[in-house]
């Protein structure tokens, strides 16, 4: 999966969020109404599109959307 | 020979905390808490009403049908985390209460969302051994009274409710095969703390008037992530060791920790929606007695009838897990 379809895909799973609004360099912590819930999101998402669970650990290392994309080819090769 | 769950009877506390009520004193929108919970409303245990009070008044509904059934048991378990008391066993004061005959064993089972399983074990143990011939099985927990007031997040998902359950071996059915086990390393992202001999209450800043029982204290994404990596492997392992495949369950039941969860792991596992039962959205998670509120609601909507292969998978605090299929 490239880095855009990552980003169309994650944006799809945050409902009410318009289309274009993440790209590779945004701090997904920044986006407007952030709370606990869309770090699930995120988890779920990663889990069930790459069957890679994230812990909490792996997500507080991570900033921008591409740390996360970054993280996810990581732990797929590893 | 297999496990036989006669009869479930549910008692519902009288007050409902809707979702409208905690969007008024939370400012926040109901839709919020709906999509973050999967949960519209929840039951809460009145100030002097304990778990055990609960419990007695479920399991009465189905000896007030059925008052030779008392002199029956043999057995009785009551699996909650919130006794009347660390010493005696809560279950032999259920005993005399419920008039049940001094015959009866009576033992607490200290779990949570883990327990319906893990009870359901013991009872499998039990009565395949011959030393149990019939089994009253009780959960409930009042986990709302270990809340903070002001923690949406706990307040917005736990709920109080208790089941009984009457537990018998049938010959005719398969062998239940079980899969347990725990990860402490996890049992602190979800405890009540404050609530037993480890810390000092004069050192505790949580017990105090307001949550005198302890206070819950969870890691929600810890707990998430535990469900996510435990609970496909269970599911798995449960129908390898009962020789089944997926598609031979009629219906699976999780325990019904929050609505997110359930969908992640329905997808994750996937698993039709039709084959896949909930109740959180009425309920909210019950702790111990999800499993059985869910069996018990699922046959009043009639998409559990006899002769189901139903999978049980219980997984939370511990952190634990256990699953099994049982043929209703």
């Amino acid at each position: 999966m490239s880095i855009n379809e990552f980003i169309q895909k994650l944006e799809a799973e945050f409902e009410d969020m318009p289309q274009g609004t993440l790209k590779a360099e945004t701090d997904y912590r920044s986006i407007k109404g952030w709370s606990s819930m869309h770090a699930l999101i995120i988890i779920a998402f990663i889990d069930i599109n790459f069957n890679i669970t994230l812990s909490g650990a792996d997500l507080k290392s991570t900033q921008t959307v591409q740390d996360l994309y970054n993280l996810v080819q990581q732990k797929k090769s590893a | 020979m297999g496990l036989s769950i006669d009869k479930i009877s549910i008692h519902l506390p009288e007050l409902i905390l809707s979702n409208q009520m905690l969007a008024k004193e939370f400012n926040v929108s109901e839709k919020e808490i709906l999509k973050r919970t999967g949960i519209e409303s929840r039951y809460i245990s009145g100030k002097n009403e304990t778990a055990s009070d609960l419990a007695y008044l479920a399991a009465k509904k189905i000896f007030d049908i059925e008052p030779e059934l008392k002199s029956k048991i043999d057995f009785l378990i009551f699996c909650s985390d919130c006794f009347d008391y660390i010493a005696p066993a809560t279950s032999c004061i259920l005993q005399h209460r419920l008039g049940l005959p001094q015959t009866t064993a009576c033992i607490d089972l200290p779990y949570g969302c883990s327990g319906y399983v893990y009870g359901l074990g013991m009872a499998n143990g039990f009565l395949k051994s011959g030393m149990a011939k019939t089994i009253l099985f009780l959960t409930c927990d009042t986990s709302t009274k270990t809340l903070s007031p002001d923690n949406l997040e706990q307040r917005s998902i736990f709920s109080d409710v208790a089941t009984a359950n009457i537990i018998t071996y049938l010959g005719n059915l398969p062998d239940n095969e079980f899969i347990f086990g725990s990860d402490g390393s996890g049992a602190l992202d979800l405890y009540i703390e404050n609530s037993a001999f480890r810390k000092p209450i004069e050192k505790s800043a949580c017990r105090n008037e307001i949550n005198p029982f302890g206070q819950m204290v969870m890691n929600g994404t810890n707990v998430f992530t535990f469900a996510l990596k435990t609970v496909p492997k269970m599911v798995k392992e449960t129908l390898d060791k009962n020789k089944l495949g997926m598609e031979d369950i009629d219906l699976f039941i999780f325990h019904q920790a929050n609505g997110f969860m359930l969908e992640t792991l329905r997808k994750k596992l996937n698993i039709s929606e039709n084959k896949f039962y909930t109740n959180i959205k009425d309920y909210g998670n019950t702790v111990a007695s999800t499993l059985p509120l869910a069996l018990y609601t699922a046959k009043e909507e009639k998409k559990l009838q006899k002769g189901m292969k139903v999978l049980l998978a219980g997984f939370g605090v511990g952190n634990s897990w256990g699953a099994t299929v049982i043929n209703y």
